[in-house]
Formats: structure tokens, C-alpha cells, sequence
């Protein structure tokens, strides 16, 4: 888990050190090749002035040394003098040596009496004065033999510089300048830098890691409630959907075993109402009838409240087998015909020019057909339902059942469709029960057969639904 | 066989009893059995030459009587006439039954039915 506190101590932290070194070791380096340079001039202002006053004195004596041997070299009295002269200008300075060549590289004189003599004509210094170019390197001696003796632990700037006299080389000075309290000097400041980036560079990180950590904990405090929030979600989703799943389970249970309870009721009043069980009066016929329709209407409900709960979860599997067209009139009459009469309204039924079988779902078929029919019926105080079946065109077959009702306005024509639509009759009759699903139904099991429906109608002119069926059962899908 | 035998296997009593009246109307002996557990062993031994089945029954389902009716050769060639509540019940087995009904049923519509049945058997 990304934690910006930790991070940012971690990777600034790091920074900060970076920095604090790389200034540290940019400043020595800085310092040192400032005092390297000021060295050089230092001591090439030196040689000049030996080259201003002792040099004429002993100009002839260096140029002829090259004829001497080491030894005889040494002891010549010039050689004395030269020293002499030499302490003398070097007094109170921090030079700790000084050597003279003479163009042929021969250490002519050297406040070590032991390196006179020496050849360093092949010196790199030595030849990068010879040619004009002073030579300076800045090195740390461990011992080192000065005039006054053997110097221990000290950096010394040595040059090699040109001796000019009028303008023209004549020689090769080198001098040896103890800069070692400067070295110390500038350690000492590099520490002071250190110490003061470090204390700067310190306070910031104080101030920016009390601003990330409030940050943190802001980012810490917003993740926490996102993740309340979602679990929150989380659990309500889950709440919402055992509460749908379970909804839908009672309704499966209740109008499953609806059924039987209500297929004794309507078995008995059919088989009553046929004198099965001795004659009956025009009275018990007519409370029969009453408990006929109403039984259906029963049904209906419960069907149709179990249809949309499936339809809806997507559960709805269409049966797939080989039925009598004529059948679905017979069961469509004996149910729904006691409510038309009651109404007195004719009921015609036809099933003229089908095939003797049909394929597909047959109650689900009778149950479009009851719907459309008992619409038709609630819709018509008088005339004519008629319910055709027929072949439509070479691949299809229709129902169709049209009323002599009020009739459906055209703009009303889509909407009907749509679930727990009532269509508001402008019919004052209090009869329009009904919970309003039944075309919604209708057009979703018409379409899960690969059919379709429509409707044809004005106001007050009557209603005619039509639902058009592929022949060949619900897998015709992209046939025709 | 015995064709003029038929067997009603349901739970309901109000509902068997109004199916075997309808039987009863039509000249057939009828049996009512409520229990699913003993239809098989009843059926193997009086041989009924029609049944109506009810699917929804305690402790045995329809549908497994109904496939060892027919797994059975002796048995194999009894009418079977199924009225169920739930269409989804028969789901691959509609071809193991003659008939299939839909819960409720009307009068007219069994009457029918049972009248198609029994012609076949005959012929």
C-alpha cells in the first residue's frame, strides 16, 4: 500500500544528503583550485623578483654551470652566496624551498645541498617552464626537506617558472610554497558549509515532512471512508438482491400452489353448472357464473403477477411442442365465455386455413389469447369479440381479436405496451379492474417467440390486436 | 393391461376425487393414489391402462415416476396424462408423457383429453 509519508522521508531524505555532499565536495574542489591558482601567482611574482634582483649576479655562473661537475658545483662559493642571498629574500615567507635550473635541466642551486647536480632535463615540469609555460601541482607531502630541515605532514604548491631576463627565458625556478594552514583553512569552512546546508536543508525537511504527514493522514482518512462507503454499498446491493430474490420466490410458491386450490374450484363449478350434479335454477346458475369469473380473475392475477416477476429475472422458458390450433379456442371459450355473456357480448372464435398442428408454447399461447380477450371484454359494454386464427403470410401465423369496444387513440398506440399501463377509459364504468400488466406480458412473451404484436384502432371505432408467430416454433430466430 | 383401469396419483384430495368422478363418468375403475413413494409398485402390480400424474408431489417427484414408468418395458405403453401447476416441471421429459396439462384445467378441456386417450388405446 503506497504510503506517501514514507516515501516522501525516504526519497527526500536521500536528496537532502546528496545535495548536503555533492555541495560539500563542490566547495573543497572549488577552493582548492582557487588556491592552486593564487599559489601560482604567488610564486611566479617570486621568481620575478629573484629574476629583478639576484638573478643578473649569478646569470653567467648558472649558464656555464653545465661545464661543472655535481661536486665542484657544490662547493663553488657562488654556489654560497647564492644561498645566502636567498635566505635572506625568502625570510618571513612560507617558502620551504627553492631550486634553480639551468636550461640544460642541471639543478644548479637547491636549499637541499644534497639535489645539486641533479639532472631533470627530462622533467615534465621543467620542460613546460623551459618552453614559458609555468607548471604548478598542488601535493601532500608526508616528509619533506626544507631548508630549515625535514618537514613532516605539510601541502606544498610547487611551480616551475621561467626565469625572464628582458623578455627572454634564461632559466628555471622552482619554488616550493607551504600552503598547509590555507589547506586547513579551507577544510575548516568546507565543515562550516556542511553543517549550516545540513541545518537548512534539516529545517526544510522538518517543515515539508509535518506537511506530507497531515497530507497522509487526510489520503489515509478519505481511503478509509471510501472503503466504509463501498462496504456500505456492498452490503445494501447484497440486501437489495436477497430481498428481490426473495420476493421472487414467493411469488413462484404462492402462485404455484395457487394453482391447485383454484383448479378444484373452477373444475366443481364447471362440472355444477353442467348438471353433473342434478339440475339448477336460473339462481344457483347465475351465482355459479359469478364464481366462474371471478375464479378466473383469480387466476389471472396470480398468473400474470408470476409472469412479470419471471419475465423481469429473465426466467422464462418457452415450451416447445406440437398443439391443436382449434384446442386453444375450445379452452379459450369454456374459460372466458361465462364472462362475455355476462356482459352479453357475442364471442365468435375461427381457426380457418391453419395446419392441423402447430408448433411452439400452447398454454402461454392461451394465456395471450385470454389476455387480449378479457381486455376486450373490460373495453366493450356491447356487440362483438371475435378471435381469428389464421395463416398471415407464407412463414407466419397469426391471432387476432377485435372488439366493437371504445377503441384506443392512436397516439396511445405504443404506450399501451408499456408495464402497469392503464389505459384511463374515458368509460365511467368502475368495472376497468385490472392490474394494467397484461400487453406488457403479452408483447414480452410475443417477442421471446420471435413474434411480434400490434394493435388497430381509433377511439370509439373498436380495437383489433394482432399477434403475429413464426411457423415453425420459437427457434426460427433469422429464418424468413 | 388392464384399460379399464386408471390411477390418479396426486396429493390433493379435493383434486383426485374430482378426477375420478370425471373417470368414474366414463366407465373406468379408479384408484386414487396420494403417497408417490408407492405408485410404482402399485402400478406394477394392477397394470392401469391409463394415468393422470400430478408432478408436485411430497417425497417422490412426478417426473421420476414418470421416466420409470417408461424405463420400464412392461410398463411403457400406459396413457399418461400429467397436470401440473408448473410449466418448467417437464422440462425434458415432455416426450415421456401423452398429454401434458397446465394447471387449472377446465371440465371441458380434460373431458376432451381423456376421451382422445382412451380412443387410442382402444384402437
Amino acid at each position: 500500500m503506497f504510503r506517501l509519508i514514507r516515501y516522501f522521508s525516504i526519497t527526500s531524505l536521500a536528496a537532502f544528503v546528496i545535495v548536503t555532499i555533492i555541495l560539500g565536495v563542490f566547495y573543497r574542489q572549488l577552493a582548492i583550485n582557487d588556491l592552486i591558482v593564487l599559489g601560482e601567482n604567488n610564486n611566479v611574482a617570486l621568481t620575478q623578483t629573484f629574476a629583478n634582483s639576484l638573478w643578473p649576479d649569478f646569470e653567467q655562473f648558472v649558464m656555464n654551470a653545465s661545464d661543472l661537475s655535481p661536486e665542484q658545483l657544490a662547493e663553488s662559493p657562488e654556489i654560497d652566496q647564492l644561498r645566502m642571498d636567498v635566505l635572506t629574500q625568502m625570510n618571513g615567507l612560507s617558502i620551504v624551498k627553492i631550486k634553480v635550473y639551468n636550461l640544460d635541466g642541471l639543478t644548479v642551486f637547491s636549499t637541499d645541498p644534497t639535489q645539486i647536480g641533479q639532472d631533470k632535463s627530462t622533467n615534465a615540469g621543467f620542460l613546460s617552464a623551459r618552453s614559458g609555460q609555468v607548471a604548478t601541482e598542488l601535493t601532500h607531502r608526508d616528509s619533506f626537506s626544507a631548508f630549515e630541515g625535514i618537514i613532516e605532514n605539510r601541502d606544498v604548491i610547487s611551480s616551475y617558472v621561467p626565469i625572464l631576463s628582458k623578455g627572454i627565458i634564461k632559466g628555471v625556478f622552482e619554488v616550493y610554497d607551504d600552503v598547509t594552514p590555507l589547506l586547513l583553512l579551507i577544510q575548516e569552512t568546507q565543515r562550516n558549509v556542511i553543517i549550516g546546508v545540513t541545518l537548512m536543508l534539516g529545517i526544510l525537511y522538518a517543515v515539508l515532512f509535518f506537511i506530507v504527514r497531515h497530507g497522509d493522514r487526510i489520503i489515509q482518512q478519505q481511503r478509509r471512508e471510501r472503503e466504509r462507503v463501498e462496504e456500505a454499498l456492498r452490503l445494501a446491493r447484497d440486501e437489495a438482491l436477497a430481498a428481490l430474490h426473495f420476493k421472487q420466490q414467493i411469488l413462484a410458491n404462492v402462485s404455484h400452489d395457487a394453482r391447485t386450490p383454484i383448479t378444484v374450484i373452477t373444475l366443481y363449478t364447471e362440472m355444477l353448472q353442467n348438471h353433473l350434479y342434478g339440475p339448477v335454477n336460473d339462481k344457483q346458475r347465475n351465482a355459479l357464473d359469478s364464481i366462474h369469473v371471478s375464479t378466473r380473475q383469480l387466476l389471472f392475477f396470480f398468473t400474470t403477477l408470476l409472469d412479470e416477476a419471471q419475465l423481469n429475472a429473465g426466467k422464462v422458458v418457452l415450451r416447445d411442442t406440437e398443439f391443436v390450433p382449434s384446442d386453444l379456442l375450445k379452452n379459450l371459450e369454456a374459460s372466458i365465455k361465462p364472462m362475455a355473456d355476462k356482459k352479453a357480448l357475442a364471442l365468435n372464435t375461427s381457426a380457418a386455413g391453419l395446419p392441423d398442428t402447430l408448433r411452439g408454447d400452447p398454454d402461454r399461447l392461451e394465456q395471450i389469447l385470454l389476455n387480449l380477450v378479457y381486455n376486450a371484454i373490460k373495453f366493450t359494454d356491447s356487440g362483438t369479440i371475435n378471435v381469428k386464427l389464421y395463416l398471415s403470410d407464407e412463414h407466419h401465423w397469426a391471432l387476432s381479436v377485435s372488439d366493437t369496444g371504445i377503441g384506443i387513440a392512436p397516439e396511445m398506440h405504443e404506450r399501451i405496451f408499456e408495464a402497469f399501463w392503464q389505459v384511463d377509459g374515458s368509460t365511467t364504468r368502475s368495472s376497468a379492474t385490472g392490474v394494467g400488466l397484461g400487453l406488457s406480458i403479452i408483447k414480452q412473451l410475443a417477442e421471446l417467440m420471435n413474434g411480434k404484436v400490434s394493435v388497430q384502432s381509433e377511439l370509439g371505432q373498436g380495437s383489433t390486436f394482432i399477434v403475429t408467430l413464426p411457423l415453425s416454433g420459437k427457434n426460427v430466430s433469422d429464418e424468413s | 393391461m388392464n384399460h379399464n383401469l386408471a390411477f390418479i396419483i396426486e396429493d390433493d384430495s379435493d383434486l383426485a376425487a374430482i378426477f375420478a368422478f370425471i373417470l368414474t363418468e366414463k366407465g373406468l375403475e379408479t384408484e386414487i393414489i396420494s403417497d408417490g413413494r408407492m405408485a410404482i409398485e402399485k402400478i406394477e402390480s394392477r397394470l392401469p391402462g391409463l394415468i393422470m400424474l400430478d408432478i408436485h408431489l411430497p417425497h417422490v417427484s412426478g417426473a421420476s415416476i414418470l421416466t420409470q414408468i417408461r424405463a420400464q418395458p412392461r410398463l411403457a405403453s400406459i396413457k399418461v396424462l400429467v397436470v401440473t401447476a408448473d410449466p418448467t416441471s417437464m422440462n425434458g421429459i415432455e416426450e415421456l408423457a401423452d398429454l401434458t396439462l397446465l394447471k387449472p384445467v377446465s371440465y371441458t378441456q380434460i373431458n376432451d383429453l381423456i376421451d382422445r386417450l382412451i380412443q387410442k388405446t382402444a384402437s
